[in-house]
């Protein structure tokens, strides 16, 4: 995966994304979502990141990715290739 | 006629474009633009009214001349601009509305043989981004741009409208003035009215286009006439007034705009500032072209603020022949415009009123 290097976001969470112009705010675990999509890690790579860090099961961490995954789609958040990628 | 100095910042520079309401003129970010960089010399603002609110900025302008409107003719603005250089050093004139770049392109010969140079786009490519012309120009050279029509008449008008409007009803048709004026109507019943309108205000021809959904990105250009971009500072508007003019914004970092910019300019082979008007559409992601503005925007002081500050570089570039390698514009930059109310002796409206000129700092004749 690419690492997503026009999104800047800061410890507290506010994310500004340099081609949109758009700026967010999100709490800690969206930030940390939004770290390691950054990066550059896959959906399964961030669900086991999850799984691991927070008191949460496969399925519920799935769940909650996938709709915080949409919602930054929904924004343009994500590049238009990783949703194709993500689809 | 003076001598040119050695130095862009010790320039005489004229900048026209003083109102600063909330639908401002580009003139009084071009002179704060200027002097940020560091001009010194003396610089003088050009008004149609002297209630114009940069008319009153005293810590920018050395002097305001008021001067006919465009409506008067190459004539009449010639005489004000050589009493302009009568009074001192003139050696750039900075026009910053639309309407009167056909003017001073005719006069640009006469100003240069008074010692004032211009950096201003050739009839050609002026002609090439009129609203009237432009969907045209984007179709020869492959970009990409909304349903466009250009209409003459009220006949013509409900003739296209069943093609330029959206099947679905979800988006409006702008109805645009030839210089200026953009009206969403919704239905052909709308589209006529404001047809009527707006020409009876800037004439004909009218031009309707498509909404498209979307958002819009800005584009400030400086082209070196030959082809090549000089720098460009993209922009996403943040906040606008109820006539969707920019209040706020923030510089954006998209290469897909800067290539844009560039394949633009080399296109019109662009002489001088000029704003691109960008629509990314919601679908497709696809880069429409808009409008192409051919003077400084009235936000370009948001160019000085992301570190690319491009009326400086116009003038070095006017001046000095170069303006050098400019730094990248830094994305992520915001401006936000704010009412300040000005406080000014009655005088200052006296002698704009009785002499048509105000002169606020003492200014030197330079050596010839």
């Amino acid at each position: 995966m690419a690492r997503l290097d026009h999104l800047h976001l800061s410890p507290q969470g506010f994310l500004f994304d340099h081609h949109s112009g758009l700026s967010f705010s999100t709490n800690s675990t969206g930030a940390f979502v939004l770290d390691l999509l950054i990066q550059g890690l896959a959906r399964q790579e961030i669900l086991n990141r999850l799984v691991e860090d927070f008191d949460a099961t496969p399925d519920q961490a799935a769940f909650d990715l996938d709709e915080f995954l949409a919602l930054l789609r929904q924004h343009r958040v994500l590049p238009r290739e990783r949703r194709e990628a993500e689809a | 006629m003076s001598s040119a100095p050695r130095d862009w910042r010790d320039a005489g520079i004229a900048v026209s474009g003083m109102n600063a309401a909330d639908n401002p003129a580009p003139g009084v970010a071009v002179a704060r633009s200027l002097r940020e960089a560091g001009h010194r010399g003396r610089l003088v603002g050009l008004a149609y009214d002297s209630m114009d609110a940069g008319v009153y900025q005293r810590q920018l302008f050395d002097e305001i001349y008021m001067v006919p409107y465009p409506s008067r003719g190459s004539e009449a603005l010639m005489g004000r601009l050589r009493q302009v250089v009568g009074d001192g050093p003139l050696d750039l004139v900075l026009p910053t509305l639309d309407s009167e770049m056909e003017l001073y392109l005719t006069l640009q010969h006469d100003l240069r043989e008074l010692g004032a140079r211009t950096f201003l786009p050739d009839e050609r490519g002026l002609s090439m981004r009129a609203k009237s012309r432009l969907a045209e120009f984007c179709r020869v050279h492959g970009f990409h741009v909304p349903p466009t029509e250009v209409v003459h008449s009220l006949e013509s008008l409900r003739e296209i409208w069943e093609e330029i409007s959206d099947p679905d009803g979800r988006q409006p048709v702008y109805i645009k003035g030839i210089f200026y004026e953009a009206r969403k109507a919704w239905t052909l019943e709308q589209a006529l009215s404001f047809f009527i309108e707006i020409s009876a205000r800037w004439g004909l021809p009218i031009i309707a286009q498509r909404g498209l959904p979307g958002f819009e990105y800005n584009v400030c250009c400086l082209g070196d006439g030959e082809g090549g971009l000089i720098g460009a500072v993209p922009m996403r508007k943040l906040g606008v007034t109820d006539k969707g003019k920019a209040w706020s914004g923030v510089t954006v970092g998209e290469p897909r705009l800067l290539e844009l910019a560039r394949e633009m300019i080399a296109a019109l082979r662009w002489r001088g500032p000029c704003e691109l008007e960008i629509l990314c559409e919601e679908e497709s992601d696809r880069l429409c072209l808009i409008e192409i503005n051919p003077r400084f925007p009235a936000w370009c002081y948001l160019c000085a603020g992301s570190g690319q500050n491009l009326p400086a570089a116009l003038a070095q570039v006017a001046l000095d022949g170069h303006s050098g390698e400019l730094p990248p514009a830094r994305s992520g930059v915001i401006y936000s415009r704010a009412a300040v109310d000005i406080i000014c002796d009655l005088g200052v409206l006296e002698s704009l009123s009785v002499s048509g000129h105000a002169a606020y700092h003492q200014t030197t004749e330079r050596e010839p």
